[in-house]
């Protein structure tokens, strides 16, 4: 099945994260470029955990390249467990990277189905591109700043403390 | 670059791309140690016990808001080591402009090209066009007593005027900000003239 457009796809991902009693789901590209979150969870950094995410699946595949047991065909899931609850991670179709996070009291077995569902199906969201200003991943994003020229102009030196942290 | 109208958010993605131990950890951390907490995200830094980056660090900051839009600066390291060349080009993808770090040590100048190179193949891999693709080059390490001469440096990846270049000692922080800088003024213009490209007519046939 594919799923046209962003607005299509960001139903079907907050359907997703109820039936898997998840707190957050997050979508990112293999990079970790988070595309984007549904659900939201206390002192959860989102840009950490898909950079965190994405590097794990990356380590992943290098071990699998290092290790010369080849690629596999199928999706491959990520559980982590904790007293506090569980992280799901795989990347699907498209290198769309998904990581739910769910409480402890989640039904993984149900969360687990959900979360393959999603990794199988075909999203036709738009990825970020290097040189591509006209696939806008949210509706009406054709609309960019009309005064790229003001971004151009951008000093860092306005937030920039030359101090240490 | 992502554009969100409904956030009024801008995100960008600048990946530090170079050889092994050229200091583009240290560029990302000088960075972050230079902006202000709430400017800011944590960085993610996945090192070895050598100081090797293992996949990629990553931070993200603000500059608040500009042109009615607050753009997010994503800002990504690749692993230099030779055997991380996949990881390299998956963290390359969706790169809306590119910092190349170079090792200004006179032995490094073979890692400098074969990393430049290998740059150019990957995006050229990713189907990035090559035209207008905003690349800067910062020559690292120019405090070392034997640096390499910048026209040898500049030579050897023949980069002679084609993009912006800048010495830097990035272990004390110094052309970090103006390497940077550089980086985004150029994405920005290149946004720009996208834009004024994708607005003009198309030509009847």
């Amino acid at each position: 099945m594919t799923v046209q457009g962003h607005v299509e796809a960001r139903r079907l991902w907050q359907k997703a994260l109820q039936e898997m009693q998840a707190d957050v789901l997050l979508v990112l590209d293999e990079s970790g470029y988070l595309i984007d979150t549904v659900g939201s969870r206390p002192g959860l950094s989102a840009e950490t955990l898909s950079s965190l995410a994405a590097a794990s699946l990356m380590a992943l595949r290098e071990i699998r390249h290092q290790a010369h047991i080849g690629q596999s065909d199928d999706h491959e899931l990520v559980i982590l467990e904790g007293p506090q609850g569980r992280v799901i991670m795989g990347k699907g179709r498209q290198g769309l990277v998904f990581v739910a996070v769910l409480p402890p009291d989640s039904f993984l077995g149900m969360a687990r189905l959900i979360f393959k569902q999603l990794l199988e199906r075909q999203w036709n969201v738009a990825l970020p591109s290097a040189d591509d200003l006209s696939a806008p991943p949210f509706p009406g994003a054709d609309e960019l700043p009309d005064d790229f020229e003001e971004l151009e102009g951008f000093d860092l030196d306005a937030i920039w403390s030359n101090g240490s942290s | 670059m992502l554009v969100n109208v409904q956030k009024r958010e801008l995100q960008v993605k600048i990946v530090y791309y170079g050889p092994a131990l050229s200091g583009k950890t240290t560029n990302i951390e000088q960075v972050y140690k230079s902006i202000p907490p709430n400017r800011r995200s944590e960085l993610t830094v996945m090192k070895t016990r050598g100081d090797r980056t293992l996949f990629f660090d990553y931070m993200q900051m603000e500059l608040g808001k500009v042109a009615g839009f607050t753009p997010r600066i994503n800002l990504y390291t690749v692993p230099g080591q030779v055997m991380y060349a996949m990881t390299r080009k998956i963290v390359l993808r969706g790169a809306d402009a590119v910092i190349f770090v170079a090792d200004s040590s006179p032995i490094r100048i073979r890692e400098n090209l074969y990393s430049w190179r290998q740059l150019f193949q990957h995006l050229e891999e990713l189907n990035i066009s090559l035209e207008g693709f905003p690349i800067v080059v910062q020559w690292n390490k120019r405090d070392l007593p034997n640096a390499a001469p910048i026209p040898l440096l500049e030579q050897t990846l023949g980069v002679n005027g084609r993009y912006p270049t800048f010495e830097a000692v990035a272990i004390r922080n110094i052309g970090v900000k103006e390497t940077l800088q550089a980086a985004l003024k150029l994405l920005f213009k290149k946004g720009r003239s996208d834009e004024r490209t994708k607005s003009q007519p198309k030509p009847t046939p």
